[in-house]
């Protein structure tokens, strides 16, 4: 069954959807982060310059 | 489930010998993928999941958990295990290797970025969104 997948390039898609996967994870992270980031900068105002 | 099966586990049966079956089965489920044998990998797959989720559990059923320790070891080892089966994937017919270790990456920064949160925010979540778990107990 396996080769037959494999000589239908049905398993050969497999690399762009983990790569998509990879993408949506990233994406997740940015967001994430960029709202950390906001959370922070409002929890730590910027220290005058001395 | 995993309280259940905890439960009935023999006393002999420590949580670190789950962590390790753990490690032993993500390097099975590594070898598996990269000999081309997809159903092995899945049952090292559930053995996995089963060390990985149920050292905590045990440690938790039999009042044992040292919460610092079972931090830093639960995720060491997750670190590890991905590393290890993203490889195992990569070497397999299925995907590039770039493409396994793209995924191991990607995961690896995820894992930083709630590592990251524990120690700036106080808080440990696993989820993103919808996805995952939003909190995982220590042992």
């Amino acid at each position: 069954m396996l080769n037959t997948l494999l000589g239908l390039g049905v398993i050969a898609a497999l690399d762009p959807v983990v790569w998509a996967i990879v993408g949506l994870m990233l994406c997740a992270v940015a967001v994430r982060a960029a709202r950390n980031l906001r959370a922070l900068a409002a929890r730590e105002p910027a220290q005058a310059a001395p | 489930m995993l309280e259940w099966i905890a439960c009935r586990l023999p006393r002999w049966v420590l949580p670190d010998h789950l962590t390790a079956l753990g490690v032993v089965a993500a390097i099975g489920i590594a070898v598996a993928y990269a000999a081309a044998s997809p159903w092995l990998a899945s049952v090292f797959l559930v053995v996995h999941w089963l060390g990985d989720s149920l050292d905590g559990t045990l440690a938790r059923v039999r009042r044992t958990e040292h919460p610092r320790y079972g931090y830093y070891l639960d995720h060491l080892v997750d670190a590890v295990a991905t590393a290890v089966i993203g490889i195992g994937l990569g070497l397999s017919p299925y995907v590039l290797l770039v493409t396994g270790l793209g995924a191991v990456v990607a995961y690896l920064v995820l894992s930083i970025n709630t590592y990251l949160e524990t120690q700036t925010l106080g808080v440990f979540s696993l989820g993103y969104g919808r996805l995952g778990r939003r909190r995982r107990g220590s042992r």
